[in-house]
């Protein structure tokens, strides 16, 4: 029997054909991409597990026939981190998706990786609490992929990313074994602190079955200003003297020309008519402090020569100011067939030094970039808008994207600021790290994985062999027995 | 830079290694390895007793000798600093800028170094994060002499694993931390401590009072005796000069509770109480359980403690001196006693600092979960177990 048929003997043991697991090809093709759709692999099998125990036997299964596993929260990443290995299984978790428990004394919610983002925070609301790491996909992405990513939002200025939002893991390691990782609902868990590196791994460490959770007081009060400038030049030095000054707000986002159009077109945001740029700032928490500081970011920008401003006087009007800001990735199809949405970071400092290198590549090159970003943490999301049809396009506009990677390197900042570096991104790796940097980062996929089974070919360049653990042995490393690496 | 160890636990390390660059850390490590030494990373020897006494000692290195170096990109609000620089240095220098780390002096003259692998809990981690929350990016030397990264200077990055937050509390068993990049924040415009004595019986209201105001303190510690049945509250405001009072007003009413205000933090803030000192974790609210228990075992075994809990957090660091004095026997049994309170109430209890018999006889981090994936996380990064063998969980 060939390793395909006895995995599908023995998966049909967990799972019902046709629910919980997925052969007819029609059906696997829908699992081919998240939502980076220029990747493509269409899987040998999907199995939609509703609790651990199912993760962990399809995982021990993987493990012993040595065949490659994927997991899948809601494919809605921008790295291909979810994207399948052909002969491989795919794990998808959206079916897996209880709230087990909003603990409110503890401010704590446990709950399976399925759950939607912003669902957590729907079920929280009865206690005044909220789960704060709100990625603009929160409608849609999972907890589990949140997690495997160390997803960002727009408020992470002011409250971190996924990693400072989590206390504890469910996980199952590539060899099949359900483990706890992290203190649960309490914080520093003696030993290493294999929470801090699972979350980010990118489901190449295994895959998360029940995550811990912190809940935050929902802030007293809220205040969003919106204000209009001449260019991306002088809403940077606004950006620059609010958070010099010692406020930090709850979010700081920029939109350019293209990008403000674009929402417009697509969502009637009514951002201030004319803008060049928009800036977005919006302060949270005390009363006191909130309107103090309010005062003083509305200084700033005047002083800066910001012209149309102002401040949304209630939720409605706030819901709209983010409206335009959340849909802009999507918004952007109003304006061009195709698009690729970039994710990289610099020192927020060199904003206007980027921009400008930005602007020039856009003018040398003939193809149009948007501005959208996180600008209070120098995270870019540049949209490099092509037409697939016209010849050549498609290519120069990855030239495009690839310089504005290559120029966050060059500013000191990052390849990838919360999208993760997937299958996408994997051939920058070199360039922001040395061998050894990522050679030791795969020291700890060896302790996880020594086989390369969990979510193989993402972040790293090239595999590591894991060599002989002492303890413990395995069978003949897959990338040897395929002929693709030698054992030296 | 203090005078190189004589001994270490008890132990007498056969030499002691001064590197003064990086890469003569680099040489050191590859050939203290290549001959199969066991080896003991130290920065200005203030956290020595924390941990289990190392197995044996071949060479000590000392890495407070290596050279001090900050950048600041204040108008970035992030820092990259070498790890022999001091917290305290490294304070005096972001202050000229207006900003620091928002990490507390818990020990004096700790390199930051020695602060990452330890990762000590303060009171500012309420409203700022860990160590490990502020730390952008490390440097490091692992014991093959390979110079590594992670992480960088931008404080938004998820390219590649983090290991920063591996490194941080590791006890210097994986690598020898050479940099750090370090998110910082503006000095406050204004602070406020206010204190207030709180009846032990009536910590459940004033936990879930704090815990869910929307005043948002930057700390809120609770400080004393455990002989008394009243401890104190002392809960610090930062912000804008403006809002601070009408927070103080809002937290007062809150809690129905009138504060003492002082510019000034209370003496017992910035400290680890006791010189044998557990660190125990809970469930936040269940501090008033933890608060009963404690005492009881203090009253039980006639035992002075001194306690001081980041209400919040939930992490309590118990000064208990009288440990030390008991018979190892008695002394088990009480740590028995707080593990099993702590374990109930979702935490651990460790033994952060005590004297060596102490640590010898007893396993001060006692039973750990996923301890098989951390033995394999530690036989990949140093395969021979050369770096502080056994002074960690489980043995590492
Ligand atoms: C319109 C749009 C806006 C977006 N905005 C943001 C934003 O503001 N900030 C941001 O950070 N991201 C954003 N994203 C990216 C994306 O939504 C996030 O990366 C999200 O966390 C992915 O969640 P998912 O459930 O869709 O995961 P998937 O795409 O299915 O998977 C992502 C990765 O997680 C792994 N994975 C999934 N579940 C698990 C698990 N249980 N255990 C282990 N590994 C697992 C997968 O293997 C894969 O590597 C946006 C995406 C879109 C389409």
């Amino acid at each position: 029997m060939n390793n395909l048929a006895s995995l599908l003997e023995r998966l049909r043991l967990i799972f019902h054909e046709g629910t919980g697991l997925l052969t007819d090809p029609a059906m696997l093709r829908t699992f081919e991409c998240d939502g980076l759709a220029h990747h493509r692999v269409i899987p040998a099998v999907v199995v939609l597990p509703t609790t651990a125990e199912q993760v962990e036997q399809t995982i021990s299964i993987c493990h012993d026939l040595g065949v490659p596993f994927v997991a899948r929260g809601n494919g809605t990443g921008l790295s291909a981190g979810a994207l399948p290995v052909a002969e491989g299984v795919v794990i998808s978790l959206s079916r897996f998706r209880r709230i087990i428990e909003i603990d409110a004394p503890n401010m704590r919610a446990v709950v399976e990786p399925g759950v939607i983002n912003l669902d957590l925070t729907k079920a929280s609301v009865g206690d005044d609490l909220y789960y704060a790491p709100d990625p603009s996909s929160q409608q849609v992405c999972s907890i589990g992929g949140n997690v495997a990513e160390n997803s960002g939002g727009a408020h992470c200025l002011k409250y971190g990313f996924t990693t400072h939002h989590i206390t504890g893991l469910e996980v199952v390691t590539p060899d099949g074994e359900l483990i706890s990782l992290g203190a649960g609902k309490c914080v520093d868990a003696p030993g290493y602190d294999l929470l801090g590196a699972f979350i980010g791994s990118e489901g190449t460490l295994g895959v998360a079955t029940k995550i811990t959770t912190k809940l935050l007081k929902r802030p007293e009060l809220v205040k969003t200003l919106i204000a209009a400038f001449d260019s991306t030049t002088s809403a940077g030095a606004a950006v620059s003297a609010i958070i010099a000054s010692g406020i930090l707000p709850a979010a700081v986002e920029m939109m350019d020309a293209l990008a403000i159009e674009a929402a417009e077109n697509a969502v009637h945001c009514g951002y201030p008519e004319g803008a060049n740029t928009v800036l977005i700032v919006e302060l949270d928490g005390p009363e006191g402090e909130v309107l103090a500081g309010m005062e003083r970011v509305e200084a700033f920008c005047r002083e800066c020569g910001a012209g149309e401003l102002r401040i949304a006087a209630d939720d409605e009007e706030r819901a709209l100011i983010w409206k335009g800001r959340k849909s802009a990735f999507a918004a952007i199809g109003t304006l061009s067939p195709d698009f690729i949405v970039q994710d990289g970071v610099i020192p927020r400092t060199s904003l206007p030094q980027v921009l400008a290198e930005i602007a020039e590549l856009s003018r040398t090159s003939g193809i149009r970039v948007a501005n959208v970003f996180h600008a209070g943490d120098g995270n870019l999301h540049p949209l490099v808008l092509f037409d697939e049809r016209i010849a050549g396009d498609l290519e120069t506009a990855n030239a495009v994207s690839g310089a504005i990677i290559d120029l966050c390197i060059k500013y000191g900042g990052s390849i990838t600021g919360e999208h993760g570096v997937g299958a996408d991104k994997v051939s920058y790796m070199g360039k922001m790290f040395t061998e050894a940097d990522l050679d030791t980062m795969q020291m700890v996929r060896c302790a996880f994985d020594v086989d390369n089974l969990s979510n193989p070919g993402k972040i790293f360049p090239t595999p590591r062999l894991c060599g002989e653990v002492p303890g413990r042995h395995h069978g003949v490393h897959p990338l040897v027995l395929s002929g693709e690496a030698e054992l030296f | 830079m203090p005078s190189p160890i004589a001994t270490i636990d008890g132990a007498t390390p056969r030499a002691t290694a001064t590197p003064s660059s990086v890469d003569e850390l680099r040489t050191t490590l590859q050939e203290a390895s290549h001959s199969g030494k066991q080896l003991l990373l130290a920065g200005h020897h203030t956290k020595m007793d924390w941990g289990r006494p190392p197995e044996s000692v071949d060479v000590a290195i000392e890495l407070g000798a290596l050279p001090c170096e900050i950048e600041h990109w204040a108008d970035d609000l992030v820092v990259r600093a070498t790890a022999s620089v001091t917290l305290e240095e490294l304070q005096r220098e972001l202050s000229t800028r207006g900003q620091r780390l928002c990490v507390d002096t818990l020990i004096p003259s700790s390199t930051l170094g020695g602060l990452v692998a330890t990762a000590p809990s303060g009171p500012l981690r309420y409203g700022y994060g860990a160590i490990r929350d502020l730390l952008i990016g490390v440097g490091a030397v692992r014991v093959d002499g390979t110079l590594t990264r992670s992480g960088g200077r931008v404080v938004k990055n998820v390219a590649g694993y983090d290991l920063a937050k591996l490194y941080t509390g590791s006890y210097g068993t994986l690598a020898a931390v050479t940099e750090v990049f370090l998110r910082l924040h503006a000095l406050p415009e204004e602070s406020q401590y206010l204190t207030v004595a709180v009846p032990i019986d009536n910590l459940g209201p004033v936990v879930a009072a704090l815990t869910h105001s929307t005043v948002a303190p930057s700390a809120i510690e609770l400080h004393g005796p455990l002989g008394e049945r009243t401890l104190t509250l002392s809960v610090l405001i930062e912000g804008l000069a403006k809002g601070v009072p009408i927070r103080q007003a809002g937290l007062e009413r809150a809690l129905g509770l009138s504060f003492a205000t002082s510019t000034s933090a209370p003496d017992w803030w910035s400290s680890l109480p006791g010189s044998t000192t557990l660190k125990v974790t809970h469930e936040v609210a269940s501090l008033p359980q933890l608060v009963q228990g404690l005492y009881e075992i203090a009253d039980r075994h006639q035992i002075h403690t001194e306690l001081k809990d980041s209400i919040g957090i939930g992490v309590c660091h118990l000064g208990i001196d009288a440990l030390a004095t008991l018979t190892l026997e008695s002394a088990g049994q009480v740590l028995g006693e707080i593990r099993m309170l702590a374990t109930a109430l979702g935490g651990s209890a460790i033994i952060l600092r005590a004297p060596v018999a102490l640590r010898t006889a007893m396993d001060p981090f006692g039973s750990i979960p996923a301890l098989d994936l951390m033995r394999r996380v530690k036989a990949q990064f140093d395969p021979q177990q050369l770096l502080a063998r056994g002074r960690f969980v489980g043995g590492i």
